[in-house]
Formats: structure tokens, sequence, C-alpha cells
């Protein structure tokens, strides 16, 4: 973040419109706004933490718990004098440009004051944020709140703010060996180097990874591996008996080619010969009226889907009777609908027109003895579909019972005959079996290949049975296969989410350690090398090496490598506090940011102002000084001028009292009021 | 510059992409999670991760297949 | 689905789902297991045998049924078996009711006197092979003959 301009109106003391403009770029990246204490430099200050942040009050002002939620009064109060009772505006703009894109944002407090003094301040405010992107396109103005600020905490982090934005007093305080802050710098360097985001994305997959296997642990059971087990037992199963069906089929053609063969030896010899043209007549008759059987099997079929009626015969005759009688008494429901029948007494006028008034009573009363006589309770308008299909049922019963007679008396006659036919091929056959003929063996053997046949038949028919029932369990099975993969890819999925949460989880984890590490490193390297630079001998003899530890906590080593931060001045402190937020600047990486300071040097020897006015120029992408008379004289105005960065300087002039200007001067020719600090 | 050690650049150089897409994603969401209360900022954390699950695995199917 | 007193379920016990599958699927005897059902309940209803399903397993809903055979006879059989009642003649759901406990009795008579011994295990062997259509004619013309006893 660059600061290009700020732009006050009413605020604090400064009363009207006053504006202040940055020096930005190389090599003029240092603007000096200087003034008396109590002029009104951090009233700029709060400008500032005012415009971006919200701020009412700052960290030093020690109010009280109701103070600091109200804040400090932040409307001139000449202005709010002048317009007792009305409602008074102050407002603070900052342009500034920040990865290369240009926002301007403008925050804005009303007020008044009451006849009696007292200055009421609305608690809420108004704030808007423009941005113009590196091609000079301008977004429409952005008035919500909460982006706005989300917007700013993404430009500048308030965790980062205090590193960059602060007074000199801070500065010093950032070193103090007091466990506070020693804790604030450890906060200060995890939040500058993202660690802190880094360990709360690390306990955030640590979470989704323990949450993702408790819906593993839900999800998935054996239960689909058991499946598979048994669906591949019945595939087995199957297969095994289709081959034996297979093996079967081909054993039954051989048989009966075998029996075929010995039924032509045995019709050759000629005692047997006619016998056997018999038996083969009988045989093939016998195959016929099976066949006749089987077109009566299917005819019976189509009467047997009827049959519940002949069951019930005598249950459908007499609720028809019932239903009939109920008729004929006029208590089913005719086909006009009863609602309609009232509804043309309730208008008293008839479809045809006729008025059912008093004046036509008697049409009147027949409608009404029309409802009471042909509308039974119960009696739905179905009874009437159900009389005429019962009437339809009992005039079709008679002629199915007779059909139905009729098939069994002819399937009864075929079975019969059927059994006649058999019994006499076993006749003739046994006969041929025991003619003692030449043949006999022939037709022994025949016998034993037909039994054989038989048995195969059925072994085969069992089989076929079991095949049939194997598939369609394999077909249940198979359904609950279905349901089962749905869940298991639903944990196939988790699974793999889990694992690649796993990954980067760890993968996250050694990046941690290794940014961790290195970082404390550059940043205790940097720290002292930026140090060196800044200190003077006697500071830089006291103190050989910045250190950041393990958690983070900043320290000074002398020479021997003892920790001496406890034991250093406060001047030295605040030249560590500066090394040390130099060195986070430069390591931390992607920070343009301004380096925003209000009395800097209040506590710094000379040589460490001459150091410090010829370095941080170097490195901060824009240093703007809040510095008093007493700190900022010829001296380190001479100095800061021969850095060549120095590019604006504006004085703060009290015009009276409460009300502050801010004049712009010329950098080569303004003279501080005093010559040197002694 | 080799006096700045960025975290992005780290992440960047993650080889797996649906790794490295995760990874930058959840420092992404923490980063925003760190301005929210204590409370609720985990929870957002593991929510948003979870929300670009899906663009990862996807990265991975079609990286394995490749 | 959800049990509608306009659409009411018809039910039998889990046992005889595989006979009511050999009989009703494909090609087989009966075109729907409403005929099949239907014919159970007069059964039942002729032999006075009225018992609860067990292991209930839904397998049509009243819509299905045809409406001059399925729907006549199961009416006439409620109403005869409630006290000759017109009142339930409009009540689908006590028809479906009582229909699937007399459909239950009227199976248990066909498995006593004809399915029985062709079972394995809860399925009928080589169905096929059991002249089933000629043997169920025969016992539903002796129940037919049965009626006018009375």
């Amino acid at each position: 973040m660059i600061l290009h301009n700020i732009e006050l109106v009413d605020f604090r003391q400064f009363k009207g419109r006053q504006a202040i403009d940055c020096a930005t770029g190389s090599p003029h990246n240092v603007s000096v706004i200087y003034g008396e204490n109590g002029r009104g430099k951090t009233g700029i200050f709060r400008a500032l933490m005012f415009c971006l942040y919200g701020d009412r009050s700052l960290s030093q002002d020690e109010l009280s718990g109701e103070q600091k939620k109200e804040g400090l009064s932040l409307i001139n109060e000449v202005t709010l004098k002048e317009n007792i009772g009305s409602q008074v505006e102050a407002q603070v703009a900052i342009s500034f440009s920040h990865q290369r894109k240009n926002f301007r944002i403008v925050r804005r407090v009303d007020g008044l004051m009451k006849t009696d003094g007292t200055i009421i301040q609305n608690p809420g405010g108004r704030v808007e944020l423009q941005q113009t992107d590196e091609n000079g396109n301008t977004q429409p103005v952005e008035t919500d709140l909460e982006k706005i600020t989300g917007q700013i905490q993404e430009i500048l982090n308030s965790r980062l703010r205090d590193y960059f934005l602060f007074d000199g007093e801070r500065i010093e305080r950032l070193t103090r060996n007091t466990r506070e802050r020693r804790e604030e710098v450890r906060r200060g360097i995890r939040a500058l180097l993202d660690l802190d985001a880094l360990e709360l994305a690390n306990a955030g997959l640590k979470s989704l990874i323990s949450q993702i296997e408790k819906e593993i642990g839900h999800k998935s059971t054996g239960e689909l591996q058991r499946v598979y087990t048994h669906i591949d037992a019945l595939n087995t199963k199957i297969d095994d008996l289709e081959n034996a069906q297979e093996l079967g089929t081909q054993e039954l053609k051989r048989l009966e080619h075998k029996i075929y063969e010995i039924s032509e030896m045995v019709s050759e010899n000629e005692d047997t010969a006619a016998k056997e043209r018999k038996r083969q007549e009988l045989i093939k008759n016998s195959q016929d009226l099976k066949v006749e059987k089987d077109a009566l099997k299917k005819e019976m079929v189509g009467y047997l889907n009827k049959s519940a009626q002949l069951v019930a015969s005598q249950l459908i005759e007499q609720l028809r009777e019932e239903l009939e009688f109920r008729r004929h008494k006029g208590e089913l429901p005719p086909s006009i609908r009863k609602e309609f029948v009232e509804k043309l007494l309730e208008q008293e006028r008839c479809i045809c027109g006729t008025s059912l008034g008093h004046d036509h009573q008697q049409e009147r009363e027949c409608l009404q003895e029309f409802l009471v006589k042909h509308y039974t309770p119960g009696l739905g308008s179905e009874s009437l579909d159900l009389l005429l299909s019962l009437n339809r049922l009992s005039s079709a019963n008679e002629g199915l019972a007779n059909q139905f007679n009729r098939l069994l008396v002819k399937n009864k006659k075929l079975r019969d005959e059927i059994a006649d036919l058999e019994s006499k091929i076993k006749l003739l056959s046994d006969e041929l079996k025991e003619g003692g003929t030449s043949v006999d063996d022939l037709i022994q053997e025949r016998s034993r290949l037909e039994d054989d046949k038989r048995t195969l038949e059925r072994e085969m028919d069992r089989q076929a049975d079991e095949i049939a029932r194997a598939q369609d369990d394999r077909e249940d099975w198979l359904k609950r296969t279905n349901v089962l993969e749905k869940q298991q890819s639903q944990v196939d999925s988790l699974v793999a989410r889990r694992d690649l949460t796993k990954e980067t989880l760890a993968e996250l984890k050694a990046i941690y350690d290794r940014f961790a590490n290195e970082a404390k490193e550059r940043l205790a390297e940097k720290s002292t090398e930026i140090f060196t630079r800044l200190a003077d001998e006697g500071t830089q003899k006291d103190i050989k090496k910045i250190s950041i530890d393990e958690s983070y906590m900043l320290d000074v080593l002398n020479w021997t490598g003892q920790r001496r931060l406890g034991e250093i001045s406060a001047g030295q402190r605040q030249i560590v506090s500066l090394s040390f937020i130099m060195a986070l600047i430069q390591v931390a990486g992607n920070l343009e940011v301004a380096l925003f300071m209000d009395t800097p040097f209040g506590r710094l020897s000379g040589v460490h102002r001459d150091h410090l006015l010829d370095t941080i120029p170097k490195m901060a992408s824009q240093w703007i000084l809040l510095a008093t008379d007493t700190e900022f004289t010829e001296v380190e105005a001479n100095a800061l001028r021969q850095t060549n960065a120095w590019g604006k300087i504006y004085e703060l002039v009290k015009e009276g009292e409460g009300i502050t200007q801010i004049v712009e001067r010329e950098v080569h020719q303004f003279t501080p009021k005093r010559k040197s600090i002694f | 510059m080799r006096d700045k050690v960025t975290i992005e650049s780290i992440l960047g150089q993650i080889n797996d992409p649906a790794v490295r897409i995760i990874a930058e994603h959840s420092l992404r969401v923490a980063r925003k999670a760190l301005n929210m209360s204590e409370y609720s900022r985990k929870r957002f954390v593991v929510e948003e991760i979870d929300k670009i699950m899906p663009r990862a695995l996807k990265v991975r199917a079609n990286h394995d297949t490749t | 689905m959800q049990e509608t007193s306009d659409n009411p379920m018809a039910h039998i016990s889990k046992r005889w789902e595989s006979i009511y599958d050999v009989l009703c699927r494909g090609d087989s005897i009966f075109d729907q297991m409403t005929n099949l059902f239907t014919l159970c309940a007069a059964i039942g209803h002729l032999n006075g045998e009225e018992k609860q399903p067990e292991n209930k397993k839904g397998i049509f809903r009243w819509t299905n049924l045809n409406s001059e055979i399925g729907v006549s006879i199961l009416t006439a059989i409620a109403w005869d078996a409630r006290d000759r009642e017109l009142a339930i003649l409009t009540d689908k759901r006590r028809i479906m009711d009582i229909a699937c406990d007399f459909a239950e009795g009227g199976m248990q008579y066909l498995y006593d006197n004809f399915f029985e011994d062709h079972m394995q295990d809860g399925q009928l062997l080589r169905p096929e092979k059991l002249d089933v259509e000629f043997n169920l004619a025969q016992i539903v013309e002796g129940l037919r003959q049965k009626q006018s006893m009375f």
C-alpha cells in the first residue's frame, strides 16, 4: 500500500478541507509532516486509522471501556460550535495504490453540538471505496461496509498494520523485554510470514480428515464384499450346472442314437419287427395325445384367469340380487347427481326455466321426494357400476362353468388315453424283452439304455430347475449389489478425498517446518544485517546479533552469545525494532507498504538518526514521518536532503484555538525551527 | 529476490497438481478466516476446503489417466 | 410408497411369494397377480378360512384390479363377510384388508391340497411338469360344485 493523498474535512483540529500529497515513487519517497507538540500530528495518524479501519481511538489513548466504545470526538469542535444544534460532518479521504491498482476510500462521521456544549457523535458512519484497475478502468463505488472492510483487510491486514503504521513509542515498546511484547513480536512474525494462516490451514485439513474418516466409518461395511463373494459362488454354480446340462444333452443324444441303432437291429428280426412297429406307432400316438393335452392346457389357462368367479358364483348372485332389490326399491342412486337436484331446489328454478317457488309447490315437492327416495346413505354412485359388473359376471358364469367342465372332461379323457397307450407300450416292450428271440440281448440293452435316458432326463430337469433358481437368486443379489455399490462408490470417493487431504496436510506440514525455519533464520540474519547499518558503534559493540528463537521470540545477543534484550537502552531497542521491522518487510516479500511513523526519532542518538535517514528510504517503498520540532532539526533536514529521497514537507500551523492549518513548504527551502537536538 | 521467502512460491513448487490446488486453497481460505472469530474460523476453513475437493479430485483423475 | 385408503395395497405372506412368482410370471398361468389373489380370496371365503398374512409383502394396489372380476368379487366377499352391510361397498381399505385375510386362507388351502407335495426349500419344483393348470382347475371345479351343496 502506497499512500498518495490524505484529505481531511472538519476532522479533529483540521477545520474545513485540507490535504496532504505524499511523496511516492523513486527516488522521492519520503514525506515529512512537521509540527510542534499539540499541533495535530497524531490527528493525522488518527485520520489514517479512522479512514482505513474505522478506528475512533488509538491504543495509546488509554480510554475507559465506555469511552473506547464511543471513541473520541472526531469532528472539528469550532465547526460544531458555529453550527450549534445542526448536524456537522467530518470526513477523511485517502487515495492509495496497491499492486498497480488505485483506490480511494472515504469515511464520514456526523454529529452535533447541543446548546449546553455537549457533543453527540453518531456511532455509525458511512464509508465508500472506489477502485481503478491497472488498465485505468474505474469500478462502481462500493458502499457495503462489510465488503470494504474485507478489501482493506486484504490490502493491509489489521494484524499487520501495527508494524507499518506506528508511532515512535510503539517502535520502542516492540522490543521491551516483557512477556506481552515478546508475544506481540511473535504474533507479528507469524502474521507477516503467514505462519498463522498456514497453521490454521493445517488445523482445518486435520479436522477435515477426521470428519471424512467418521463418514467413511458410517458408510462402509463388509457387506458388498460378502455379496460379491456370494454372487461369485452363484456364477460358478450356474456355470457348472450349465456345463453339466451341455454334457447331459450330448449324453442324451448318444443314448437316443444308440436306442435308435438297436431298434433298427431289432426291427430286422421278423418275429419282433411287427411288435416293434406297433410299439413305435403307439409311442407316436401317445406323443400326439400329449401335444393335444398341451393345447388343452393353454386353453384352460384363459379360463383359470377368470376362475375366481366360479368359486364365488353364488356370492356374486347374492350380492347382485341384493343390489337389484335395492334398485327396485329405488335406493340405488340414479344417474342424476344429488348435488344437482339440491342446487335446483336452492335456486328455486328448474333447468327448463320453470320457477320452483311457492306457486309451483307440486313440482317442488316432487323433487324433494325424489331426493329422499333415491339417495340412500352408504350407496354411492359406484353401487350402480358394481351392479352392472355383477350382472355381466352372472350372465357369463354359466358359459364359463360349461367351458371349464368341457376342458376338464376332455383332459380326463386324454389323460386316460395316454395312460392306456403307455401301459400298452410297456406291455409290448416287456414282451419284446422277454421274447427269448435272438434279439433278446439287444432289447434288454435297449431297455437299459431307455432307463438310463429317463434317469438322465430327470437329472437334467433337476439341474434346469436348479439353474433357474440360482439365476433368480443371482438376480436378487445383483439388485442388492447395485444398492451397495452406490454406497461403496460414496465410500471410495470419501477415501479419495481423505487421501488427498492427508497428502496435502503432509505437504503443508513439511512446507511449514521448512518455511518457518528458513524464514526465522533469514529474518534474524536480515535484522542483524540492517541493525549493523543502523546502529552506532557503541551499540554495535553491545549487540552482536539479533536472534529469533524457536518460539519466534526476538532477542539480542552479545559477543559471547548471551541474551541481552533486558539490558539495552530505549534508544537501542528502537534501533533493534526498526531493524526487525525493515527485515520483516524484506523477508515477508510482496509487501509494498508505506512506513508511517509518528515521532520516530525521540529516543535516538544523532548517529542513529543519520543512519536511519540514510537507510530507510532505500529499503521502504514509502516513508511518512510525523516529526516534532525537537526531533527534526536542521541537522536531520540536511541529512535527509542529502539522501535525495525527500519529496514533500508539510508544516502544521496553529491558526487559533482548535484549528490547525496544513501548509506545504518547499523541501529545498524548509528550515526547521531548531538547529539541532542539543 | 533471494531475501524474500514467500509461501506462495513454495506452494507453487508442489508437484502434485491436486495437492497444490488444495494447499493453495487452504492457505487462501485460512487467511480469510483469520479475520473471523476463533469460534467459526476452523469450521469455515473445513467447509471451504471441502468445497474445492471435487475440483482437485477431478484434476487428480485427469492427471492419473494421462 | 405410502398406504392410502383410496388405493390400498394387497398383501400376502412372504412364504407364498415364490408360488405367486411362478404362477404369475411371464407366460405362466395367471396374467396378473390380481387374478390369482382374487381366486385365493374367493377360495378362502368359500371355505370360511380367514387369517392374517405373516411377514406381509405388498404385491399390487387396488387400481391394478380388474374392475369387472377383481373389484366385484372382492367387494362381494367383504360385503358377505361383514354382515352384508352395504356401507362397506365404498370402503376400499376395508374390502382390501378382508380380501387379504381370505386370500391368505385360500392360498393355504391350495398349498395343503396341491403345492405342498411339490415344494422344496420354499420353491415349487419343476412347475412345467406338474400340470398345475388342470390340477388347479380340478380344485376350482370341486369348490364350484361345493357351493351348490349349501
